[in-house]
């Protein structure tokens, strides 16, 4: 029990990392229910996979063992079609694990996400290739995720609102892009743009975070392009962007300081 | 008992008649007869200052101080060379360690007593020194001191300063370190604000103090070349001169409001040329009774309270005092056997110590949350945990975040760019308390302050 308190008290990267996984379960509830059982092995081998690099790389440099890992599988789960070749699935997903955490130094010292890059990995690895369709069900099951990491204060909700009313003004000019994409959205926006060690550090810089992955989901989609597709490329190009817009922000503040 | 209508009436007429009793002796103060215009600055960003704790009397009582110390780190600049020996008889206001190349700076001891501990870190340098209070001595924390036209003219008022070891109460910023002796500063900044709810208000001085205080700042507005400044959170100003120099600011807020470095830079009275100083109220109530009376005390109003004591204590205790002499008593009978902790200085920016610090005038008993206590090693390589609090913990606008990632590896030149330059460890205080990682970010910026004020020769 103690422990258990310090460990909810440390605001560590497991409390992050645990709490993010806790709040997938349900929308890795919702695949599970749409494609069925068709979706264990993947679940299994992407598990396997994932937390496999993890406790090798741990092992390697005589750190203390970690699951950060869990949360980046069970996100692929969620992302990843569920007829996909299982090799394929591992393959990409050691390799995202190892060039967003585990070259950094681990979960929380990297700048990207570990399941992001996995799922741009298979798209550009394996043209034909598309990820899974995420429905409404999952924005429901996405939702109880808002409220509890806007509660545990670690959300930036900065970077969720600035996207969310992007999205809202984008979508009248466009209104095929966003013709059932809700799903991809939220589940993108929470997960995956709204990432804590993904995301600006700076106020403004979150912001214009939200703004950029929202016009580029905009014009990286269309209305034949699959929105989940879109999102995720989407939101990878504005993780690359993210140090820049810091770097930018921190730069132009100095200068208005001075 | 008879109720209705008439026993109401009765107990109306009761009530009536005890206010019109009471109403000339009511503690009614009249409106000043000029308005007072302060500047005022609000800052709302970063944690709130803790209030005090609910439900908690208070009470004043003297307290029995049986040892002081010094910590050298509270002396950061010069590199110091010890006067004493373990076990010797020192007097109240001797010196107990100078500065190596100017021996007339001398920090001295705040009571008459015996070494009974003299404690080295690394290279040598002073951790602290313990001296323990002579019981037979019967005013251990005064001496009294000449000071023949102190307040007339700026060179016998450091001459004062110096040989009565006052000096030590200033700081400079940037960097915080004890001034030389051959600086002068374009301004000093008096800290008057009340930190947090558990801190001495200096609004409650009386009549006699308000005057000392005036007196003492007087006496440091002729050290200044442009302005001093009063910081203060109360509405009434705390200085009643009438120097043309002086002026009274007010700062209200979030915790960080009430932090000298945050008053230096809202006034904009620290720049790459100029030399700031900044003193507490307390020195600066010191000073001004040691002029007015001739007797320097080493005693300071300090509150004693907190989550886990029982109740809030004033007294007067010497700086430096043993924090077991003044939280004794008063630790509250934890129900769930959680461990507590005692630190010198508020809930915030305090530190557990054995003693008080130098400018601390609060000890907080704490209850030891998991997980909250900075653990000074960065080597274990816990991540930093961007949470929204932190985005906001800095006042000056400063980008938290980016420079505790700056402090973490090291790359004091990234911290510099951030602002690392106008900040003291007790402005990252918070970022430490807030942050998941362990990492002693106040550690981090002395170790940047350094390199900065090296380069600066």
């Amino acid at each position: 029990m103690n422990a258990f308190l310090q460990f909810l008290h440390a605001r560590s990267v497991g409390f992050v990392s645990a709490l993010t996984g806790l709040m997938l379960l349900p929308v890795v509830g919702v695949s599970l229910f749409s494609h069925g059982t068709v979706l264990l092995p993947l679940l299994a081998v992407l598990l396997v996979s994932a937390v496999g690099t993890e406790a090798i790389f741990r092992l390697l440099r005589h750190q203390p063992l970690t699951a950060h890992a869990i949360t980046t599988a069970l996100l692929l789960a969620v992302l990843l079609p569920a007829d996909m070749a299982l090799w394929q699935a591992a393959t990409m997903t050691i390799l995202g694990v190892i060039l967003a955490d585990m070259m950094f130094g681990g979960r929380g010292f990297g700048f990207l996400n570990a399941a992001i890059l996995s799922a741009v990995l298979v798209l550009v690895s394996f043209p034909g290739t598309g990820l899974a369709v995420l429905t409404d069900q999952h924005a429901v099951a996405a939702v109880p995720a808002i409220l509890l990491l806007l509660f545990t204060d670690l959300l930036p909700w900065r970077a969720l609102g600035a996207f969310a009313l992007a999205c809202l003004v984008l979508a009248t000019g466009n209104p095929d892009v966003f013709v059932s994409a809700a799903g991809a959205l939220l589940v993108g926006a929470v997960f995956c743009l709204c990432d804590p060690f993904a995301s600006a550090q700076t106020r403004i810089g979150q912001i214009l975070q939200g703004l950029l992955a929202a016009s580029l989901f905009v014009s990286l989609g269309g209305p034949e392009a699959p929105a989940t597709e879109t999102m995720i490329r989407a939101v990878l190009l504005t993780a690359l962007f993210v140090p820049l817009i810091d770097q930018l922000v921190q730069m132009i503040g100095r200068r208005a300081n001075v | 008992m008879p109720s209705g209508p008439a026993n109401t009436l009765i107990w109306v007429k009761d009530v009536i008649a005890l206010s019109i009793s009471v109403w000339p002796v009511m503690p009614f103060k009249p409106s000043r007869s000029r308005p007072v215009i302060m500047k005022s600055f609000a800052f709302r960003h970063g944690m709130a200052a803790p209030g005090p704790a609910p439900a908690t009397p208070l009470i004043e009582e003297t307290r029995t101080v049986s040892s002081v110390a010094l910590y050298g780190h509270d002396y950061a600049g010069p590199r110091w060379k010890l006067l004493v020996e373990q076990g010797q008889e020192i007097a109240c206001s001797a010196p107990v360690f100078c500065d190596r190349s100017h021996p007339a700076l001398t920090i001295v001891s705040p009571c008459q007593g015996t070494v009974q501990a003299i404690e080295l870190g690394a290279r040598r340098a002073i951790e602290r020194v313990v001296v323990t209070v002579d019981p037979a001595a019967e005013t251990p924390f005064r001496k009294s001191v000449k000071t023949d036209a102190a307040d007339k003219d700026a060179a016998i008022l450091c001459e004062f300063l110096m040989t009565s070891g006052l000096w030590s109460a200033l700081r400079t910023r940037p960097f915080g370190l004890v001034p030389s002796i051959d600086e002068t500063p374009s301004a000093i900044c008096v800290n008057a604000c009340q930190k947090t709810g558990n801190n001495p208000d200096p609004d409650a001085m009386d009549s006699g103090e308000r005057k000392a205080f005036a007196r003492g700042a007087d006496a440091l507005a002729l050290l200044v070349e442009q302005s001093l400044h009063i910081a203060q959170t109360a509405i009434n100003p705390l200085y009643e001169g009438s120097h043309p120099k002086i002026s009274a600011v007010r700062f209200k807020g979030a915790y960080c409001a009430h932090l000298a470095s945050t008053h230096v830079h809202a006034l904009k009275l620290s720049s790459a040329e100029t030399k700031v100083w900044t003193i507490g109220w307390q020195d600066v109530l010191a000073l001004g009774q040691a002029l007015q009376t001739g007797t320097l005390s080493w005693t300071r109003k300090t509150m004693v309270g907190g989550d886990a004591a029982n109740a809030r204590l004033l007294t007067e205790a010497p700086i430096g005092a043993s924090l077991r002499d003044l939280a004794t008593g008063l630790l509250r009978k934890p129900a769930d056997k959680a461990p507590m902790r005692v630190l010198s200085g508020d809930a915030i920016g305090g530190s557990p110590s054995s003693h008080l610090r130098r400018f601390d005038d609060c000890v907080s008993l704490q209850k030891a949350r998991a997980g909250l206590s900075p653990v000074v090693n960065t080597e274990t390589g816990a991540p930093l945990t961007p949470r929204n609090a932190l985005l906001n913990a800095l006042p000056f606008g400063a980008p938290s975040l980016p420079l505790m990632r700056a402090l973490m590896t090291h790359d004091f030149e990234s911290a510099q760019k951030l602002g690392a330059e106008k900040m003291v460890e007790e402005d990252v205080a918070q970022l430490t308390r807030q942050c998941g990682s362990g990492a002693d970010y106040g550690q981090l910026l002395r170790a940047a302050l350094d390199t900065y004020a090296g380069a600066r020769g």
